[in-house]
């Protein structure tokens, strides 16, 4: 934008305070009078700027996609499993719609009435995997808004989503703590975590096994996470190893990149802690502190 | 092309309950009188192994825990005892699944369909890996 003023003796500074500091390359001025060709100029000027600019920032999106790529191949794997386990799902209870609707045809009245029904309760049950389907799959731009999270209901939700997971490999999931925990973050990052660290321990299983989660609200302003399943765990001195991005034991099947972005996720995004120990029995313990967000917090 | 035998025994397996009475009652809507169900993998491996039960078809769930669907299908295929009879897989999404319908093809599945089906559907593919002709029979259903 060419600014034209008649304002008396326009110092830079003067109109600088009036536009804000961000917006010092958004204008120009000229003195009037003013010639056409230094009309035609300063607007060249600006134009050849702003397409600097516009470069620039392009540079910046490249880089930055490329620092996402990593999470969003990642998420892109996360969503696979996922759809895979909800257009399994979706198949059965379409089935089920279409085959209670095809065989009440030639029912009495009754017969029609039961199955129009099962065939409302298939379909309140579609719309509510795809709500949640939704939910994690929605707004997972890099742009990640923090806000009140319930953590309770959040692994809750994730669980259901993994349902079919779950029961393909065999998995029971049990809550056996579960402290009301509020938490300031991003929800679809942190399910994220969720979902790689219940893939992880479902994976580590042989046959049939169990993930224990907690939620423990700390009394020192922490809330503590705890995912625990009952494999063979990970050797002591390779403890810090499994974090390093492409490591992984899984060959093709695995990118080894589960653990590190969980970690860069509870880390860098949400300045908790997530650490790994043996369980003194049996399995791994993947523990999470995030600080609790609590009424004192909100001024922060 | 022979004669469609509604006395076939056919073996349906689905952990999924709803899913499983449903296909059963679609075999029974086109006159079949000889439905045997699994509820689980593991009841319907025992059948399939056991020399006592009698199974010209199977219609199989594939995403189950273990054993799944393809160990079914495996067990199915080299048991001597089971020569002659068809296997058709039912799935959920034919795009991610491509890759188990390449396995299922490999040991050497007679059909598969995707979930959700119509009548119709099922009904075609029955005929179809029994080589029964479509005129032979006189039910309306599909
Ligand atoms: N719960 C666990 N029990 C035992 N070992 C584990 C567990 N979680 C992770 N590991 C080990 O850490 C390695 C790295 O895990 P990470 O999640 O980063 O990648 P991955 O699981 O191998 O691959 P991907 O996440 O892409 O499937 C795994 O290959 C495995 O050897
Ligand atoms: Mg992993």
């Amino acid at each position: 934008m060419v600014f034209v003023t008649a304002n008396h003796d326009p110092r830079i500074e003067s109109i600088n305070v009036k536009l804000g500091e961000d917006s010092v390359d958004q204008w120009d001025y000229l003195n009037k009078p003013f010639t056409k060709s230094e009309i035609i100029q300063k607007s060249r000027n600006f134009l050849a700027l702003w397409n600097l600019k516009e470069q620039q920032s392009i540079k910046d999106q490249q880089l930055k996609e490329l620092n996402n790529l990593l999470s969003d191949h990642e998420r892109k794997n996360m969503l696979a499993a996922i759809s895979r386990g909800v257009s399994h799902e979706f198949g059965n209870i379409l089935q089920q719609i279409i085959g209670k609707a095809e065989l009440s045809v030639n029912k009495s009245e009754a017969g029609m009435k039961e199955a129009l029904n099962k065939i409302l309760d298939a379909s309140q049950k579609a719309s509510d995997i795809l709500q949640r389907f939704k939910n994690m799959t929605e707004n997972h731009q890099s742009t990640s808004e923090k806000e009140l999270v319930n953590v309770n209901e959040l692994i809750k939700g994730t669980i259901d989503l993994m349902e079919h997971q779950f029961k393909v490999h065999q998995v029971k999931v049990c809550v056996i703590k579960n402290d009301p925990v509020f938490v300031n973050a991003d929800p679809t990052a942190l399910m994220q975590v969720f979902v790689n660290l219940f893939i992880n321990a479902s994976h580590a299983m042989v046959g049939a096994g169990q993930v224990d989660v907690s939620l423990i609200n700390k009394a020192d302003g922490q809330s503590l996470i705890v995912i625990r399943d009952y494999g063979p765990g990970v050797k002591s001195e390779e403890i810090e190893k499994v974090f390093e991005p492409l490591y992984t034991t899984k060959g093709e099947k695995g990118t080894g990149l589960g653990l590190p972005i969980c970690r860069e996720i509870i880390e860098i995004e949400h300045r908790g802690h997530l650490t790994l120990k043996n369980h003194p029995d049996k399995g791994l313990m993947v523990e999470i502190l995030l600080p609790t967000q609590g009424v004192k917090d909100v001024a922060s | 092309m022979s004669q469609v035998d509604l006395l076939l025994p056919i073996l349906v397996v689905d952990d999924d309950a709803m899913v499983r009475d449903i296909v059963i009652e679609y075999l029974n809507s086109f006159g079949f009188q000889n439905v045997i169900e699994a509820k689980t993998s593991v009841e319907a491996l025992k059948m399939i192994q056991s020399h006592q039960q009698n199974i010209g078809l199977v219609l199989s769930d594939w995403d189950m825990p273990t054993p799944t669907g393809l160990d079914l299908l495996k067990s199915f295929k080299s048991n001597s005892i089971r020569q002659g009879a068809k296997f058709i897989m039912i799935t959920s999404q034919k795009s991610v699944e491509r890759i188990k319908i390449a396995q299922a093809a490999s040991f050497g599945v007679d059909a598969y369909i995707v979930k959700p089906f119509r009548a119709h559907t099922l009904k075609e593919k029955i005929w179809n890996v029994m080589g029964w002709t479509k005129g032979d029979d006189n039910s309306k259903a599909g």
